[in-house]
């Protein structure tokens, strides 16, 4: 008998880790079956949103994935029903293992015992003792007394082989356990390609449709890009092969509407099919419209708008360097091909519908201020451009002109002030002092140098509203040194456009100009107005520290050179309601100096009266150079007879076609100069009837209005001398004042008229 | 001393270099006729030149030595020449161009009687030494025509700075100027402010013989020169 077997384990293994193997695939089979399930679901959505081959072709796309998913579930199956078999089938051989072990052991003690007991008897029997192995049972009695011995001895012995046996059966049933499970897995192909998280995993996991519902950025791996591409290439290439094509056509429609809110989706789709293709594809269909054809034409302006809005939703992801990427690719595009500038127009003309990010407006106008600067000329195409053709299906009118496609994205621009602050200065900048210069070309060329004119473009309304835009900044330093530097490259800028004159500049342009102008009034009517920018160390910093009168604490504002504002007055009082806009800013302004000049420690009121002089001196004199202008133009354009319309010119003010700012203001001042004096008087609040009193009866030019006022000033204790410009005569008489600051409204208003005509004659 | 500054010829480049750079601007070697030398004046100090050991400083040296150029740019509306583009930065040169060019076009040109009269006082370098700041006192341009209000007068002599990087090429080159607001104490232990400059000895000098306000402006606003974009753009 040979104990040496027990030596052997078949009761080896972990049944409990087995256990978790079969409770992981049967988990696995789960997820595949369950993701079979969205893939069909996704590919009967995708069918049901396309038409056609294509449609047809995505279903079988997806079925065909959908069935390998349902083969990975069944193989995980059978691996998990393998499995379990095995580790009962272990659990039962453990317990048979033991059993054997147990019996053989216990039928060794009972033979030994028995043997001894044999011994003794046949001892006492006087047979000799012969010493032997427990399991080594003669096979008869040597004395008849020892018989009963020897049988118990021998049934031990015969326990003992039977439990060695069934032991032995076990290590056999083992060896074939293990033969036959791995041959069973082995047969599976789910096992070959197995091992978790590694090839089987990826492949599995890679459906087309996970790439389609992908939910979040840059969980898209490069293998899903493909395919998704794959799809939306088809489309994009069925449709440019053959652009009469009707069903590829409302496939790609179907499918960029469906999809367009799905961002992540369409950012994938939109940056592999690439900037180039895309503007490729609208050029393309721009082309394709025929007058009259238009339920085809309707069909061409659907597809182009879905592209729009779907690359809109796209770009919302991007980063600053997948933009540039796409935005270089149309651009380079438009470079070669005729049609695609206007294309580019197109893509960002409907900033409520389609509104392209922050980051791809910016990455488009760097690209359109590269090439505008290597040219120095304004890029754009004429009227009728195709791009003009995908706004509408109807008859092409003037409509939404995107053949200049600056003026669509610097419009986008606008909407993202911060980027608007940061790309016109080229970068955030140093807005301390001592900073570092910035870059100053930029705003050089879009104020300065390009041709916004009605003629060729939008008559400056979307440098203008820019302009407008980003005045509003927040209340602290950086920010505000920021705009103020804007402000002195825009004024030097827009003084210098030859374009920029009145006829030129549109209404809405004149307002933009307007809101840009009154936003900064306070520090333009001290450096810029009253004062020019330091002239003594040239305008080596953007901006400066400004004591305005009725607040306590200065103000950044621009550095502006008197002679750069008339020209940017000139236009901005250009239309009637621009001009309102000025007039109510100054107004404004007015209220609030007239009344800080009251309060005991406010401002001079000689400093504020000398302002308002010059700030309706200002705005007149633009006035009415802008009525000159815009008569000169039409009179030039009508009659070419220069003489003829210098004669009209010479009427000078009664041209202005408007209320003097200075009749305006002076109702104002008087008004409030009576009230407040009310007020000063009786220390109390202002009685209503103050507020709406008109002044004294006789009073009714502007001299008689500043006499009034200083008159107003003296009587409340608050009148100095300060701001006035002539020597001090020592005269108290007031009417002398007032002849000082008539004077100075009369030198502004020809200040502003002095050179409008000169840069009209240039241009024509 | 006075000599002609070094001009290599450039026409071959000017082909591809017709850049828009603002309103009117030539590019240097584009412009049309015969060229213009750029001659560095001598300059005349009413009582010596600025001294001191803190005019030895490379920084200090660097700020007299673009002053000078600067001054003699704006005369002959050049700003072309090797001693401008050697201490300004390109923004500055391009910016002070425009600046010039509009001058020029709206009749308001004017000449520079000196170089900008500068004490200064006190050197701030920078950690790694690539970027310093010169803090002093500064008088304003002497200028002629001088078009600068009473009000402005009064704002002269003042506080004054000028922010300098030392770059690649081992020029140390202005990037800023202008008047100094912040907080800042001397190395006397004062702050620096418009008010202790009121008390600062400040040397004066004018150029001899003093330059041409005819000769300036016989040039028009497209006269203006600025050196070529470099290859790579930077500041």
């Amino acid at each position: 008998m040979d104990l040496e077997v027990l030596e052997r384990a078949p009761e080896a293994g972990d049944a409990e880790a087995v256990d978790g193997l079969v409770a992981g695939f049967v988990a696995r089979a789960e997820r595949f079956a369950q993701r079979a399930v969205s893939v069909r679901a996704a590919g009967d959505g995708l069918a049901s949103a396309s038409a056609g081959e294509w449609a047809s072709a995505l279903v079988e796309r997806s079925t065909r994935l959908a069935s390998g998913l349902d083969d990975a579930a069944g193989g995980c199956r059978e691996v998990a029903q393998v499995l379990a078999g095995y580790g009962s089938a272990l659990r039962a051989l453990r317990r048979r293992v033991l059993t054997a072990r147990h019996e053989v052991w216990s039928a060794r003690e009972r033979a030994v015992v028995a043997r001894e007991r044999y011994w003794a008897a046949a001892s006492a029997g006087g047979a000799p003792v012969v010493p032997a192995s427990w399991t080594d049972a003669p096979a008869l009695p040597a004395v008849p007394e020892a018989a009963d011995e020897l049988r118990a001895w021998r049934a031990a012995v015969r326990d003992a082989a039977e439990g060695l046996r069934a032991f032995v059966a076990c290590c056999d049933e083992r060896e074939d356990l293990d033969r036959q499970v791995a041959a069973q897995l082995a047969g599976l192909d789910v096992m070959a390609a197995y091992a978790p998280g590694t090839t089987l995993d990826a492949i599995v996991d890679v459906p087309l449709v996970q790439a389609l519902a992908a939910t979040s950025a840059g969980t898209v791996t490069a293998e899903q890009r493909r395919l998704l591409s794959g799809w939306f290439d088809d489309a994009v290439t069925a449709v440019a092969d053959d652009l009469g094509d009707d069903a590829a056509l409302s496939s790609l429609t179907d499918f960029l509407r469906a999809w367009q809110g799905d961002e992540d989706t369409m950012s994938a789709a939109f940056a592999v099919v690439g900037g180039s293709r895309i503007v490729r594809l609208l050029t393309d269909l721009g082309q394709e419209r025929v007058a009259g054809a238009d339920g085809r034409n309707a069909r061409l302006v659907a597809a182009a708008d879905a592209v729009r809005a779907g690359l809109a939703s796209a770009s919302r992801t991007w980063n600053a360097g997948a933009a540039q990427r796409f935005a270089a690719a149309m651009v380079d595009v438009a470079r070669s091909r005729r049609g695609t500038l206007s294309v580019i127009g197109y893509l960002f003309c409907d900033p409520t519908g389609a509104r392209m990010s922050e980051q791809l407006t910016v990455a488009v106008a760097d690209q359109l201020d590269l090439v505008e600067q290597e040219t120095g000329l304004a890029w754009r195409e004429e009227y009728g451009s195709i791009g003009q053709g995908l706004t509408t299906p109807g008859a092409m009118t003037d409509g939404v002109p995107v053949h200049d496609p600056a003026a669509h994205v610097l419009a986008t621009l606008a909407l993202y002030p911060q980027a608007a602050r940061d790309w016109l200065t080229a970068g955030h900048g140093e807005w301390s002092v001592p900073g570092a210069t910035p870059e100053t070309v930029r705003i050089a060329h879009w104020f300065g140098a390009r041709d916004w004119s009605q003629g060729a473009s939008d008559g400056f309304e979307v440098i203008g509203s820019l302009w407008a835009v980003v005045q509003a900044s927040g209340p602290h330093a950086p920010e505000a040194a920021q705009v103020a530097g804007i402000n002195t490259l825009a004024f030097k800028g827009l003084s210098q456009n030859p374009f920029f004159v009145p006829g030129q500049v549109s209404a809405a342009g004149a307002q933009g100009v307007a809101t840009a102008v009154s936003a900064q009034l306070p520090g333009l009517i001290e450096v810029g107005i009253v004062r020019s920018a330091p002239d003594k160390d040239e305008i080596r910093v953007m901006w400066e520290s400004v004591q305005v009168p009725y607040l306590e604490s200065e103000i950044v504002t621009a550095r502006i050179d008197t002679s750069w504002v008339g020209p940017v007055l000139r236009a901005a009082t250009s239309d009637p309601a621009a001009r309102q806009t000025v007039a109510d800013a100054v107004l404004a302004y007015q209220a609030q100096a007239l009344e800080a000049a009251y309060h005991p420690d406010g401002a001079s009121p000689g400093a504020v009266l000398d302002r308002l002089a010059v700030a309706w001196g200002a705005v007149d004199g633009a006035s009415v150079s802008a009525a000159e202008v815009e008569r000169y133009e039409r009179d030039a354009r009508t009659r070419s007879h220069l003489d003829a319309a210098r004669g009209v010119i010479d009427g000078g003010v009664a041209l202005s076609p408007v209320r003097p700012m200075a009749s305006i203001g002076v109702d104002q001042l008087l008004n409030q100069v009576q009230a407040l004096a009310e007020s000063a008087m009786t220390d109390g609040p202002l009685p209503e009837w103050a507020t709406t009193s008109t002044f004294p009866a006789g009073v009714d030019s502007l001299d008689d209005a500043f006499e009034h006022a200083v008159t107003s000033y003296r009587e409340a204790g608050r009148w100095d001398r300060e701001g006035v410009r002539a020597g001090d005569t020592g005269s108290t008489d007031a009417a002398l004042v007032a002849d000082e600051y008539v004077e100075r409204y009369s030198l502004m208003v020809d200040a502003m008229r002095a050179r409008g005509m000169d840069d009209v004659k240039e241009s024509m | 001393m006075n000599s002609p500054s070094d001009r290599s010829p450039r026409s071959r480049e000017c082909a591809q270099a017709v850049v828009a750079l603002g309103v009117g601007l030539a590019v240097a070697g584009c412009s049309q006729g015969a060229p213009r030398p750029v001659l560095t004046p001598d300059v005349v100090w009413d009582a010596g030149p600025p001294s001191g050991e803190i005019e030895s400083d490379p920084w200090v040296r660097a700020v007299r030595a673009g002053e000078l150029a600067y001054a003699t740019a704006t005369n002959v509306a050049d700003f072309s020449d090797p001693s401008m583009t050697a201490t300004w930065s390109r923004n500055t040169i391009v910016w002070f161009g425009s600046l010039a060019s509009g001058r020029l076009a709206d009749g308001t040109a004017r000449v520079v009687l000196g170089p900008m009269p500068f004490t200064a006082l006190a050197v701030d370098v920078e950690g790694d030494g690539a970027r310093a700041t010169v803090l002093g006192c500064a008088a304003g341009l002497a200028t002629d025509p001088d078009e600068s209000s009473a009000l402005e007068r009064e704002q002269w002599p003042q506080a004054y700075s000028y922010l300098l990087e030392l770059d690649e090429d081992g020029h140390r080159r202005i990037v800023g100027a202008g008047r100094f607001q912040e907080e800042y104490k001397l190395p006397s232990g004062e702050n620096l402010t418009d008010e202790t400059c009121a008390d600062v000895d400040i040397a004066h000098g004018l150029f001899e013989p003093a330059p041409s306000l005819a000769d300036l402006k016989k040039l028009g606003s497209d006269d203006v020169i600025v050196p070529e974009p470099d290859p790579s753009p930077t500041s």
